[in-house]
């Protein structure tokens, strides 16, 4: 074997375990991102929540004194919710609210079939129709209610 | 030359099939979970499907303050007691705060079989005027008193 011959042959080999090495990195890391967002879509098709407030007593959602908003969410999906404010988006007649408690009513963690109040304070409404949104982990709820 | 060729082309192609091993056991896993999460939204669904409630009636008792809501399971699901709540006029009452409960009369079961009324009595200082039931599945049902 002439030494041209060993050099274009260690450069080939070079080349291809660097092409190899690059082609198996990006595919771990696009694996990975598959992984992860596998089990975002799937905690999104678990998570089902419904805003049990009784729109027919709107005294219940909204103290025009101390202007309060509290609803109450029951969690109908299949797994257990953090009783945290940073999961709960709240919405009310287009307008973002932060500051929001959140309480698990009747048990000690939101697990399926449980019920949280959901607190927001500072909201002023005007009398007249509203609106709330509340989403969470991508599952959205309606509520819309009439103050006097 | 030849076997330059050849070594390369052996290295690129072992590492085409340690990508496809790679990419296909993460995309299959990834698949299952999403399908598993399906099936479980799927059945779910079914479940609210097929549940149906109603408020039969809802006395208040002024004598001894006491307020009775009587809900029958009208669908074909088989509701849990533990997972059903009450509120009236809106508040949310929970289960430790009821004076009595019944299923067709019984106290000791937690299961509320089709066909079966589950009786709540509540103690109220006044009368209410609204009651709303929210079974395990979302489904209520609301009542005037």
């Amino acid at each position: 074997m002439s030494s041209s011959t060993l050099i274009i042959f260690i450069a080939s080999i070079l080349v291809a375990a660097s092409v190899a090495g690059t082609m198996t990195n990006g595919v771990q890391r696009l694996s990975d991102a598959l992984g992860d967002r596998s089990v975002d879509v799937s905690k999104e098709i678990q998570t089902d929540v419904e805003i049990i407030s009784d729109a027919g007593s709107p005294d219940s959602i909204y103290d025009d004194g101390s202007n309060n908003l509290t609803v109450l969410l029951k969690n109908t999906g299949s797994n257990s919710l953090g009783a945290d404010p940073d999961i709960v988006e709240f919405i009310v007649d287009g307008q973002y609210q932060t500051g929001l408690t959140v309480e698990v009513v009747d048990g000690t963690s939101w697990t399926p079939g449980n019920v949280a109040r959901v607190n927001a304070t500072g909201v002023d409404l005007e009398s007249g129709d509203h609106r709330i949104v509340v989403i969470v982990h991508g599952d959205e709820e309606v509520l819309e209610f009439r103050t006097t | 030359m030849g076997f330059s060729v050849s070594g390369s082309a052996a290295i690129l192609f072992i590492a085409a099939f340690v990508s496809v091993g790679i990419l296909y056991s993460a995309a299959y896993n990834g698949y299952e979970r999403v399908q598993d999460a399906d099936a479980g939204h799927g059945e779910r669904v079914l479940e609210q499907r097929n549940t149906e409630v109603n408020v039969t009636n809802t006395t208040y008792n002024s004598t001894d303050d006491i307020l009775t809501v009587n809900v029958t399971n009208e669908g074909a699901t088989s509701l849990s007691v533990n997972e059903t709540d009450l509120l009236v006029d809106g508040e949310f009452y929970s289960r430790d705060s009821y004076e009595n409960w019944t299923v067709d009369g019984q106290s000791n079961t937690t299961l509320w079989l089709p066909g079966e009324t589950y009786s709540i009595e509540v103690n109220l200082s006044a009368e209410p005027s609204r009651v709303k039931v929210v079974t395990s599945t979302g489904v209520t049902a609301t009542g005037v008193v």
